[in-house]
């Protein structure tokens, strides 16, 4: 047990602040709902050119496609680099930390010589096309359907929660390529251009009154065949890496960071009061716990080890610390959070999405409860059932 | 970062469990809790001697192993699962640390390997009363080496020979003037009367001093700091003896819930038992996180301990609480009866947040420190 970095990581650590710190020169953009996304988008892309052309742009990925090969603890270290010059969260981050990997795990040699490097440079936008508007928690009872149409794909259905779609170059998208089938077994996973024919993207305005998701329609577009990574039916399997991947990245975020931020408020304006300060007390107790458990986790992913139960409640974990920080940076506010806009009024605003997306608070506790501590699943009324005979939303009558 | 135990750590925690799980289950705990020692004296000098756990953290050169308190943590983790050990918090870690931080080398070469051999059992009663380490919480006199006073719910009072008691100078105010002091439980004038707990298996006692002889420990100067430490350093061990205790009563549970039905299913099958049992799982990963890390930190001198010991007793008295509480909850009626164990560990987790101070009072504390108030 040593909680400084070793002496490997102390060095990784020097020599990703000796790249950083020339190339770093100003703080970089925050997203805030409210921000121009193409602005956003456009600085991003700059900088991601720049991290590229260093070799730095996707050091997490393996030497062979471009990548440093970093352990997970470097990655941590990469990060919190990245985090102290305020460029830890990007909009190509679907690209970088997800399709990437998942093309590098199931990709064919063509795909991979098609996508990573673009991907890597920051080229391709990808948004991810899974959720719907029938297919939320139960991700697998999605409906869009993919027929064959000669050598490639027809593709028909809806596509919901799509974040930056409505910029993004390209998506990986996940259809039923037979319905006869179990919901699991016959899904396909799709790379589709955004500006294909038949694609429509409408803009979704969240209750924080911008813009992240969107909903995106595709009315029978031709998609090529060899745009299917993996096989017609391998497509869960795909979904399965790429979610994993997805939640590796969220597990990298600092939950002290709002924390601080949070604290940083209420220093500037000179303390608050005591059942409030013990609020924050104990939400500081549970933030650095949570960093130190997800520490532990990447200890046990770096020796190969199973990560143990605790992985599995950390989403859950941070997104409690968030509510609670943008519930108590209102509270820091006093008169002021009655204003339209202040230091925490969108982080009070997104709060409650934070138990929605990447999994609701509830499915994560029952996955924790059966993976993790070994407890019965729930009886499947969908198990061994073909997808189209099982009842859907609104069929219940 | 390295989160990861070493090879001879894990064999060691291997050890510590094989032991209790033969010879000091909690049925065997919970049939000692009748007695007034709670313990049995030969399995005490196996455990203490034979195993050589009451000199864990006690040099080489006193007859210890010469450890750390990473090691002191997994032992007490193992205790904690059975809530097993008696005398071993008090002799191994309040009396062997404030020893340590407090004594001169002389006096650590003369008293340390008696404790280190199990020979000797030794407690520490640092405040009159438990509560957040403070130095106005010493209100017991020393006088012309005789201290004058009563210290309340003393750790194993009942058990030690060898009293380690804090007092202060007649007169003297503040962290100034705080001592150490060292007494035989035989020696005259002093009175010790058992306290029945609400926890049943530590065993407390009051210790009445009326003018009891008493050397000094230490090269003169303010004890205080030496104590605030050692007292900094049992919070945080004690937070792993919570973790392994809640991760026994969330163990117990789960098991029930896999084996009982009703409806025709196990009721660990239905989303509202899961989820009790994923809230339980989620604080109690948060606080062997905390718990690990913070044995860490105190296991480097000189660190500073305040802000670790905050963060492990908060986030362990959350997790033992619940993880307790849902015991009882999810076996039922059954949960509530005297002879199942669940409420000895109820009983137990309330009780240690008392010992070195309510979560809310370290709370408070830490919310100055970061500027927060």
């Amino acid at each position: 047990v040593d909680f400084d970095d070793t002496p490997d990581e102390a060095a990784f650590r020097a020599e990703v602040r000796a790249f950083l710190a020339p190339h770093a020169p100003r703080e970089a953009p925050r997203y805030r709902g409210g921000h121009d996304l193409a602005t956003l988008l456009a600085d991003q892309r700059a900088w991601q050119r720049t991290l590229f052309d260093a070799g730095w742009a996707v050091p997490a990925w393996p030497r062979e496609y471009g990548g440093r090969g970093l352990t997970a603890g470097q990655r941590q270290i990469w990060a919190e680099e990245l985090g102290r010059i305020g460029r830890r969260d990007s909009m190509l981050s679907g690209g970088l930390g997800m399709l990437g990997p998942t093309l590098i795990e199931h990709g064919s040699e063509a795909q991979k010589r098609r996508f990573l490097a673009p991907t890597a440079r920051g080229d391709i936008l990808w948004c991810q096309l899974f959720s719907e508007p029938g297919a939320g928690s139960d991700l697998a009872s999605l409906a869009t359907r993919a027929v064959r149409d000669g050598d490639g794909w027809c593709i028909t259905g809806q596509k919901v929660w799509s974040s930056f779609a409505n910029h993004a170059d390209m998506g990986f998208l996940l259809a039923r390529t037979d319905p006869s089938l179990p919901k699991h077994a016959g899904i396909g996973f799709f790379l589709v251009e955004m500006r294909a024919p038949g694609v429509e993207v409408r803009p979704l305005v969240e209750m924080t009154g911008g813009n992240h998701f969107n909903e995106v329609f595709f009315a029978e577009v031709r998609v090529p065949g060899e745009n299917l990574v993996g096989g017609p039916g391998e497509g869960w399997t795909l979904a399965r890496t790429t979610l994993m991947h997805e939640r590796l990245s969220i597990g990298s975020f600092s939950a002290l960071a709002p924390v601080e931020r949070l604290f940083a408020q209420v220093r500037a304006q000179g303390g608050t009061d005591p059942v409030t300060a013990d609020a924050m007390a104990r939400l500081f107790a549970q933030a650095r716990a949570l960093d130190l458990l997800s520490a532990r986790v990447r200890t046990a992913l770096a020796r190969g080890q199973h990560p143990g139960p605790g992985a599995l409640v950390m989403k859950n974990a941070i997104s409690d610390v968030m509510l609670h920080a943008a519930d108590l940076g209102m509270r820091a506010l006093g008169a002021d959070a009655l204003a339209a806009d202040g230091a925490f009024q969108h982080d009070f605003l997104f709060a409650p999405s934070m138990h929605i997306g990447g999994g609701t608070e509830e499915v994560l506790k029952s996955l924790a409860a059966e993976q993790g501590l070994g407890l019965p699943r729930e009886p499947d009324v969908t198990r061994g059932v073909a997808f189209e005979k099982l009842p859907r939303s609104g069929s219940a009558r | 970062v390295n989160f990861a135990w070493s090879d001879e750590q894990q064999e060691f925690r291997a050890s510590v469990r094989r032991f209790v799980s033969e010879r000091w289950p909690v049925a065997e705990v919970r049939r000692l809790a009748a007695g007034e020692r709670g313990f049995e004296p030969e399995v005490w000098r196996q455990l203490a001697g034979d195993l050589g756990l009451a000199g864990l953290v006690v040099p080489e050169a006193h007859g210890g192993q010469g450890f750390s308190l990473l090691e002191l943590s997994i032992a007490l983790d193992e205790l904690g699962r059975e809530l097993a050990g008696g005398p071993f918090f008090a002799t191994a870690c309040l009396a062997a640390r404030a020893l340590a931080n407090v004594a001169t080398p002389a006096e650590q070469a003369e008293l340390l390997p008696g404790l280190a051999a199990g020979g000797t059992i030794a407690t520490l009663a640092a405040l009159d009363a438990p509560g957040l380490p403070r130095p106005d919480g010493v209100a017991c006199v020393a006088r012309d080496g005789r201290l004058h006073g009563a210290k309340r719910f003393v750790i194993d009072g009942r058990n030690a020979n060898l009293l380690l008691v804090a007092a202060r100078e007649a007169g003297s105010r503040g962290a100034d003037g705080v001592g150490l002091y060292a007494l035989e439980a035989a020696a005259p004038s002093v009175r010790i009367e058992p306290a029945p707990g609400l926890d049943l298996t530590r065993k407390l006692a009051h210790v009445h001093l009326d003018g009891a002889p008493a050397r000094r420990l230490g090269a003169g100067g303010s004890a205080w700091p030496g104590l605030s430490r050692t007292l900094a350093e049992a919070t945080i061990v004690l937070a792993s003896e919570q973790v392994g205790a809640a991760s026994r009563c969330l163990e117990r549970a789960v098991a029930h819930a896999r084996e009982r039905f009703q409806f025709g299913r196990p009721i660990g099958s239905f989303q509202a038992v899961k989820h009790r049992a994923a809230d339980a799982l989620t604080q109690l990963e948060l606080a062997r996180s905390a718990a690990w890390w913070a044995a860490w930190v105190a296991s480097r001198p000189g660190e500073d301990v305040g802000e670790a010991s905050a963060i492990a007793h908060g986030t362990a008295c959350e997790a033992f609480e619940r993880a307790a509480y849902e015991c009882i909850h999810l076996h039922g009626g059954m949960g509530f009866t005297w002879e199942h164990d669940a409420h000895l560990y109820y009983r137990r987790a309330r009780a240690d947040r008392v010992l070195f101070g309510e979560p809310a009072a370290h709370r408070a504390r830490l919310a100055e420190s970061l500027g927060l108030v």
